[in-house]
């Protein structure tokens, strides 16, 4: 993680010259970027093969003549599971589903936080009393109990897991935007503005909002990389991604049944997993140095 | 609340009144129990008047302002007294009354001009923003308008600072962008609190100038908040000192800088400089109480030398909204009494 000097001729100057005007800002590390670069397009061929239904029997198709083939199989590069079925594709899919699963979550608890944090820190006093309460009682519920309510009603799904994951991710973020909210609306341009008669509803639209954007983005990124792993501890124990359906949470719970018998299932499904929130952490950790103006020499 | 009645009758007297205060108690209010914080407040800012309220920090000053604003924190209240704006009472308007006041009625401008700009918005921006808040106009005349406004209050190349951000803009110009903003709704009423104090002094001189100057340009009155009491004695017509949470002397500005009669504007004025060398600055001993500490009689009796028995009875204001003091033992009086 490069987070920039106050001196940039002294700490490698060319590096930071080469930036220009943000020289003075902490990096964005660009093996990061890449990776995720990767994984997106992955994730994206991922997406066009599940719902293109001509591209889909790619991720489904059984071979029960060629089970367990290890990688590098001619036509299999990362080789076959128990069933014949293709470990790359169903490892692409499995990505596309993590992908949707991580954004759809990050959109319904931004919005949901966002809208209640600034209700709650803003509003007055019985508005923050009322979102604290609504807060308190979604954190008495974990996420896996409400996927099973969900489970049971909306019947086993990835609809079934976003709703879960974002109802009770939103909690957190909406305590975080409260709390910003609490620092902000003390001000002087929050007094300045409402000396003018600007409504409270205006104010936040505009002036709060924007201050609320660079841990909205931080958050978002944090969001999605949570939900990927719930996801996946979500589809191993059966509650999500149903069959034929990839999942890495199913790839994984399927190889663990074979994992003396071969290893390539778990290991390369785990391994997706693992990079894929190791980068998205790195990014959000970039992101919140680059936003942080503790970070720069000067305002 | 004998006060109270006194204070009708002296706002009877004045002609017009821009902004008055009467009887003024602003409390911080937590489920059924109260701490008063501002007590017995009554002044007056007649039309085109300049007042100047001064004091140390902690009297009571900016809880004053923010309650004629109705933008009290929340927990603290008016729980006594009446301010009214042109007649109209701010105690008793709702929510969206109030927005409708501040603005084209009553405009403040704060402390620190480096944090009253958001950072985030060009300062043109902001303006528009008040404008169309209030009036239905379209973007171009707003734009208009407050471009205008601003090579009113003296900044250079307006049209091009229009498109500035905060951070573009000197502390000076920013005060400048500040006052801009509070008048260009043409507010009867301006309340500034300590505008100057984080300015350094020669742009402090040219603030004052323009305040004089818009004063008369715009027939506007002014309550000027400030604990600095040479720009006070430059610029109001009348001043009215605060201690701890309620005013202990008015009048007019010359008569209270040459003969102050309450002892605490007395120490107030010698602990400022005169320019003579050598001459030790004078000094009050202790510190503004608290409001859980203050006396039950006069407020200031701990902090004053010539404090006596009478002073353990809170004294009230006698005399006039030009003259008025609150003190057992003025000074000036010699001891007929």
């Amino acid at each position: 993680m490069t987070t920039a000097s106050p001196t940039p001729v002294t700490a490698g100057g060319a590096v930071y010259t080469a930036v220009g005007h943000d020289r003075r800002r902490a990096r964005i590390n660009p093996w990061v970027v890449g990776g995720l670069a990767v994984y997106a397009i992955a994730g994206l061929i991922g997406i066009i093969a599940l719902i293109v239904p001509s591209l889909s029997h790619l991720m489904t198709d059984q071979d029960l003549s060629a089970t367990f083939k290890p990688p590098l199989t001619p036509g299999h590069p990362l080789g076959t599971d128990s069933l014949g079925r293709d470990l790359m594709w169903r490892i692409l899919g499995g990505l596309g589903v993590s992908i949707c699963v991580g954004l759809g979550v990050a959109v319904i608890s931004i919005v949901l936080g966002l809208v209640l944090g600034v209700f709650g820190g803003f509003f007055g006093r019985a508005a923050a009393v009322g979102t604290a309460l609504v807060v308190d009682v979604t954190w008495a519920f974990p996420a896996i109990l409400l996927a099973i309510v969900f489970a049971g009603w909306l019947g086993p799904g990835l609809p079934a897991v976003i709703l879960a994951l974002a109802l009770t991710g939103w909690a957190s973020f909406a305590v975080i935007v409260r709390g910003e909210m609490l620092s902000l609306r003390e001000r002087d341009f929050v007094s300045a503005a409402r000396v003018l008669g600007v409504s409270r509803i205006r104010i936040s639209l505009t002036h709060l909002l924007i201050s609320l954007f660079p841990v909205t983005v931080v958050m978002s990124v944090f969001f999605v990389s949570t939900s990927i792993v719930a996801e996946s501890g979500l589809s191993f124990l059966g509650l999500g991604a149903q069959p034929p359906m990839p999942s890495l949470g199913v790839i994984l719970a399927e190889g663990r049944d074979y994992l003396s018998r071969s290893w390539w299932p778990v290991v390369f499904a785990g391994g997706a997993l693992t990079v894929l929130v190791l980068l998205m952490n790195a990014l959000a950790d970039n992101l919140r140095d680059r936003f942080d103006p503790r970070n720069r020499s000067s305002r | 609340m004998t006060e109270f009645s006194t204070a009708h009758a002296l706002l009877a007297g004045a002609e017009s009144r821009a902004l008055e205060i009467a009887g003024l108690e602003i409390s911080i209010v937590n489920g059924g129990t109260y701490r008063p914080l501002v007590t017995d407040v009554t002044m007056t800012v007649g039309d085109g008047e300049i007042v100047g309220l001064v004091g140390e920090s902690g009297s009571g000053k900016s809880l004053t302002a923010l309650a004629c604003m109705g933008l009290l924190p929340d927990g603290v209240r008016v729980t006594n007294g009446e301010i009214s704006l042109d007649g109209s009472s701010v105690v008793s308007a709702t929510e969206s009354d109030l927005r409708s006041m501040r603005g084209p009625r009553i405009g403040m401008i704060f402390q620190d001009p480096m944090t009253s700009l958001d950072p985030c918005f060009r300062i043109g921006r902001q303006m528009v923003e008040a404008i169309t808040e209030h009036e239905n106009v379209s973007k171009q005349a707003a734009r208009k308008r407050a471009v205008d406004f601003l090579g009113h209050v003296g900044v250079p190349d307006p049209a091009h600072r229009f498109d500035a951000f905060p951070h573009e803009l000197s502390g000076g110009l920013r005060q400048r962008v500040m006052i801009a903003t509070a008048l260009l709704l043409e507010p009867k009423v301006l309340i500034a609190d300590e505008p100057t104090t984080a300015l350094d002094v020669t742009t402090q001189a040219s603030i004052l100038r323009l305040v004089h100057r818009l004063r008369e340009e715009l027939d506007m009155s002014v309550l000027w908040i400030s604990h600095d009491l040479a720009v006070v004695a430059q610029l109001a017509d009348r001043v009215a000192v605060m201690y701890a949470g309620e005013i202990v002397e008015t009048g007019d500005t010359g008569q209270i800088f040459a003969r102050p009669r309450h002892h605490y504007t007395r120490g107030l004025l010698d602990c400022a400089s005169h320019g003579e060398r050598g001459v030790p600055f004078g000094y009050i001993d202790g510190v503004v109480p608290e409001p859980a500490e203050w006396l039950h009689g006069c407020r200031f009796a701990n902090r004053c030398a010539r404090a006596d028995s009478v002073c353990a009875e809170h004294p009230d204001v006698v005399g006039s909204e030009h003259r008025g003091v609150r003190c057992h033992h003025p000074l000036g009086e010699g001891r007929s009494a």
